[in-house]
């Protein structure tokens, strides 16, 4: 009987709440953008300003 | 600046300069590094690397950590700054000590190797200087510089390169096509926070052409644009920097 009971409920339940679509499982991961920002950057600007002396020094292709 | 002489001597085939240091510390760091990277060299580790028909191979520590830094510039730039030059650096694999690559695809490391140095040549200094090996440099304390096609700039921190086709014709390499780069630009210059952050600034920004100047403001990035035509183009961020001090005053 409680078997009975059980499985109408069960039979009911599921009619009356059949639950969320259930599509495959997607591994969680962090977003590629995350990742970059804190993963460190090569590409980083440096501190300039106005030249104040005469250079002792040049930049220049090698 | 510190009032230290500033000692120049030859190495890594360029003109070196260094202020505030020691120059035969500097000069060692930048052997070791010429000795296991210079393609110039048979016996580098590079040049053992890129002989090597094997698929997969240990390499030292020492080469393992810049072949990582390449890679992470490659990927940093999409491809623009390629260890392989013809876009095939993620074929490369590094795990650990352990390099895997197909057989006959060879690397060059000369995108970072050089200014890597620069940069480790700069930690030895006790106090305020720089070192400049050919012309890209990375300072501790304010240095004043030359600017290609005239005028000069104010390191506060960090370093500065310049990259381009003036001095040795065209040696940079077009990693999506694998020919000389055929840039609108002439030089490019490049803040970084060290030297190797302006030098793959100053590379990717020349091989971005018309795009540079943008890609690198995007970045934060100060860079000044030579063009083939004489012209001078400043980003935002370096014309900001260098206005700001003369709105002041």
């Amino acid at each position: 009987m409680a078997v009975l009971v059980f499985g109408v409920a069960f039979v009911g339940a599921r009619i009356h709440a059949p639950g969320h679509a259930k599509g495959k499982a997607k591994p969680l991961g962090a977003p590629s953008s995350f990742e970059r920002a804190v993963k460190r950057s090569v590409a980083q600007g440096g501190q300039i300003a106005p030249a104040v002396q005469p250079p002792p020094v040049a930049s220049s292709t090698s | 600046m510190s009032a230290d002489p500033i000692h120049r001597f030859r190495a890594m085939g360029c003109d070196v300069a260094v202020a505030g240091a020691d120059p035969a510390a500097v000069a060692a760091v930048l052997e070791r590094w010429e000795d296991a990277f210079s393609l110039f060299r048979p016996e580098s580790e590079l040049s053992r690397v890129n002989r090597s028909p094997a698929r997969a191979l240990a390499v030292s520590r020492f080469f393992s950590s810049t072949l990582e830094v390449a890679l992470d510039v490659a990927a940093e730039t999409d491809g623009l700054v390629d260890p392989t030059l013809c876009s095939r650096w993620r074929e490369v694999v590094l795990c650990g000590r352990l390099l895997s690559r197909p057989p006959g695809l060879a690397l060059d490391l000369n995108g970072v190797v050089k200014s890597l140095a620069v940069d480790e040549a700069v930690a030895t200094l006790d106090g305020p200087g720089f070192v400049s090996v050919g012309g890209d440099l990375a300072v501790r304390g304010p240095v004043d510089v030359a600017l290609p096609a005239g005028g000069a700039i104010r390191v506060v921190a960090g370093g500065l390169a310049t990259s381009g086709t003036a001095s040795r014709g065209s040696h940079l390499v077009d990693a999506a096509t694998g020919l000389s780069c055929d840039s609108r630009w002439e030089q490019v210059t490049a803040s970084g926070a060290t030297c190797l952050a302006a030098d793959v600034a100053a590379k990717a920004g020349f091989l971005l052409g018309e795009r540079g100047p943008e890609w690198l403001d995007e970045r934060g990035i100060p860079g000044r644009f030579v063009g083939v035509n004489g012209e001078v183009v400043e980003n935002d961020r370096w014309a900001g920097a260098t206005r700001a001090v003369q709105e002041c005053t």
